[in-house]
């Protein structure tokens, strides 16, 4: 495997030596552009209780026939576990030459159950390193809650797990807070109808992959702390309070095309004089330091450049979490300064249409739906998934 | 001043941060402004930019003047455009003292934008534009006048499948070409989604906006150049990002310089200038880094004994180049190239530059 490109900067790189310093940094990863990506294990994890019956489980075996006769290719494979009341194993690894038996439903919902299935099935099946994990949890209804931990240990098999809430009675809250502990998105599913193109979004996401639920190991510099941090454009909450000493931060799955931004809170209890390095960042053998540099020439302090991708991302991070918090308060403020950004900053002005489109959507489900759909290219420009290969050039990417 | 959230008084190591000392929250650029005001620090300036002296033949900063509504620096042919049609190439500002504008008795000394025009068929004239972005840049490619134009007939000029990304973002409906009785050509956006920019000006409204000869026309990604068929073009293209761009070269020196984008606020102006307009393609390169936001200069003249003059210079304390002129054939750095010496080039030559891993070619089209 090719290493990534790294790279970590703070809102300005200098500061006032011999003071303390609280600021904003970003860290950026795009994945060598020679990477292929990877062979695609979809793990389907489906509600199967008495509020499919009808429609429902005919519209989840129309979806899992279309990945199964239209979207796998050879090196791919699919496995289904259903759930209700407690949870099994429908359909063990198969690839695109297997059958589904059609679902069943009955009973209640029971999330704890499904989650604690998806762990054991894992547990028992050796994936690799070398093949991409995404497991997509699909229900309708307001299930008894997994535990937090549980859910947080997908990524440990090298998963990650995106939601899908269908009709009114899922809980996206619920459901997008499951998916953002197991690093994946929420998808805003209306109607039963919609099911389908929330499968083959998913699948063709899989099918992007070039790292696997990577780890980013973080080794934060005596008298440093490092703060919420968080995946943008997303909104992903990854980690909070990292004092000094060694830390893994597990990321989501890395698209071919794209480049992950992470941004976090930066605390120096002393910047000296000259160079400080405060954090070295390392993932898949690359690394970059953050640092700043100490200085009391006042015309350099106050005259040095703002980092404006930076601030773009911290910009960003908090739009999208206030969005997630439901904070209208908080989404107007960022987007405004966002806005003020992107008469300088073409990318920031891309990214403040999408984020006002996202929050005119109608359901604080669409909402996240269209956030976890964010991403970013290689050079920042603000992009929806799904939306680049329609006709009529309906991409929604403002003019710069 | 205080924070919005916290409310903490700013004070200086506030704005040396850039972020509130308190809360964390980031100071945007109008409140930077405001809390230099407040704490009584001049207006923020970009450093001066040196210009290598030379006691034989000084070398003058090229004449600019700056545009009263926009604050750009405009020289060359934007100066040209300010002073003889009295807009400004960036902001489409008029200039109150600019010379009145040719009327049709004297439409000899407008620029000929007719002479872009092939007619091949006058119920069907058609308007010739260089690609200036992509794999077949340079390349000449004919969008008819006078009918509506959007991805299907851009994907017929252009069979290029690397393109397939930014015809993507073209609207069904894109753009209008239109040819008044003068012969000059104007443009409308037929409310295209991604919309149209002309050299980095959104189009808007049903009234078509004037394109002349070698304004940079983008639907979208996708960028053209106007075709001038009275003026060989200058084409300089950074060969990592396969950025580049066109210019036409006249009998007025021009100069032009390679430099890294910028997008800061204070330095706007710079940016639009840069002539590697790194900022509309913005392909982030780590070697980009050593190249200072005003690196090479490079002035042109096109002779009438039809061949091109060039001088090459460098700014003071900047890293050298390696410049290899097809005449010495052989490379010299930019730091001796005496910025006084005019170098002859054919217009069949091509000047290659290299600094750091960067590398430029430089060739023209007559």
């Amino acid at each position: 495997m090719t290493k990534p490109t790294l790279s970590a900067s703070l809102i300005k790189d200098v500061a006032v030596q011999d003071s303390p310093l609280k600021t904003k940094g970003a860290l950026t990863i795009i994945a060598d552009q020679q990477n292929e990506a990877l062979p695609l294990d979809l793990l389907l994890v489906l509600d199967v209780s008495g509020s499919m019956k009808g429609q429902g489980v005919s519209v989840l075996s129309d979806s899992t026939v279309h990945i199964l006769n239209n979207l796998m290719r050879e090196e791919d494979r699919i496995a289904i576990i259903t759930f209700n009341s407690g949870a099994s194993l429908h359909t063990p690894w198969t690839n695109v030459n297997g059958t589904v038996t059609p679902f069943t439903a009955s009973g209640g919902t029971n999330f704890g159950s499904a989650i604690n299935e998806v762990l054991s099935f894992l547990g028992s099946h050796d994936h690799g390193s070398e093949r991409a994990g995404v497991a997509l949890f699909l229900s309708d209804g307001h299930g008894s809650k997994a535990s937090d931990d549980n859910v947080r240990s997908i990524p440990d098999f090298g998963f990650t797990m995106h939601t899908i809430g269908v009709t009114s009675g899922a809980n996206p809250v619920h459901l997008e807070n499951m998916a953002e502990l197991a690093r994946g998105h929420y998808y805003d599913c209306p109607t039963f109808d919609d099911v389908k193109v929330a499968f083959q979004s998913i699948f063709n996401y899989g099918k992007t992959i070039v790292y696997a639920a990577p780890d980013l190991d973080v080794v934060v510099q005596d008298g440093v702390k490092l703060d919420n941090l968080v995946q943008t454009p997303q909104g992903l909450s990854l980690a909070s309070n990292l004092e000094s000493g060694s830390h893994t931060v597990s990321l989501s799955h890395m698209v071919k095309d794209t480049r992950m931004e992470i941004s976090f809170d930066v605390t120096v209890d002393n910047v000296a004089p000259g160079k400080n390095p405060l954090a070295v960042f390392t993932l898949n053998g690359a690394s970059t330091t953050l640092q700043v540099r100490g200085t009391n020439d006042e015309t350099e302090l106050y005259d040095s450049p703002v980092n404006t991708d930076v601030t773009m991302i911290a910009h960003s991070a908090d739009a999208a979490t206030a969005i997630k918090r439901g904070d209208d308060v908080g989404v107007t403020r960022a987007i405004t300064k966002m806005e003020k950004l992107g008469k300088t900053n073409p990318n920031a002005a891309t990214r403040t249409t999408i984020l006002e489109d996202a929050t005119r959507a109608e359901t604080q489900g669409a909402k996240m739906d269209k956030l976890g759909k964010m991403q970013s290219d290689v050079s920042g420009k603000t992009t929806l998934r799904d939306e680049d290969d329609d006709e009529e050039g309906t991409s929604p990417v403002p003019v710069m | 001043m205080q924070c919005s959230i916290c409310n903490r008084a700013f004070d200086k190591s506030d704005l040396a941060a850039g972020t509130c000392q308190e809360c964390f929250d980031v100071i945007d650029q109008t409140q930077i402004q405001e809390l230099r005001n407040h704490l009584n620090l001049d207006a923020y300036k970009p450093p001066e930019i040196s210009v290598p002296t030379n006691k034989d033949a000084p070398i003058l900063p090229p004449e600019s003047k700056q545009c009263i509504h926009c604050y750009a620096d405009l020289m060359g042919d934007d100066l040209e455009q300010w002073d003889n049609q009295g807009t400004c190439a960036f902001c489409g500002g008029s200039n109150p003292e600019s010379k009145p504008i040719p009327n049709i008795n004297n439409q000899l000394e407008t620029p000929d934008v007719s002479s872009s025009v092939a007619s091949v068929d006058e119920s069907h004239p058609k308007c010739d534009f260089i690609l200036n972005s992509g794999n077949s840049i340079g390349k000449v490619i004919s969008l008819p006048v006078n009918i509506d134009i959007g991805r299907r007939e851009v994907r017929q000029t252009i069979s290029d499948s690397t393109y397939d990304g930014e015809m993507k973002k073209i609207s069904k409906e894109h753009i209008k070409i239109h040819l008044d009785e003068k012969g000059a050509i104007l443009i409308e956006d037929l409310g295209s989604l991604n919309g149209t920019l002309i050299n980095g000006n959104k189009v808007v409204g049903p009234i078509p906006t004037p394109l002349n000869e070698l304004d940079v026309l983008n639907l979208h990604d996708l960028s053209l150049v106007l075709k001038s068929n009275s003026r060989p073009l200058l084409h300089v293209r950074h060969n990592q990002s396969l950025v580049s761009v066109c210019k036409a070269v006249g009998n007025v020196p021009f100069t032009i310089h390679l430099g890294r984008h910028t997008s800061e606020q204070s330095r706007e102006s710079w940016y639009r200038m840069a002539q590697l307009q790194l900022a509309n393609e913005p392909v982030k390169i780590d070697a980009m880094e050593y190249i200072s936001r005003r690196h090479l200069f490079l002035e042109l003249k096109h002779n009438e004994a039809s061949d091109i003059s060039i001088r090459i210079w460098h700014e003071d304390g900047k890293d050298a180049c390696d410049v290899l002129l097809p005449q010495q054939n052989s490379v010299k750095k930019s730091t001796v190239l005496s910025a006084s010496e005019e170098q002859l080039l054919s217009l069949s030559d091509t000047v290659e530059i290299k600094f750091h891993e960067n590398d430029f070619t430089v060739w023209f089209e007559e």
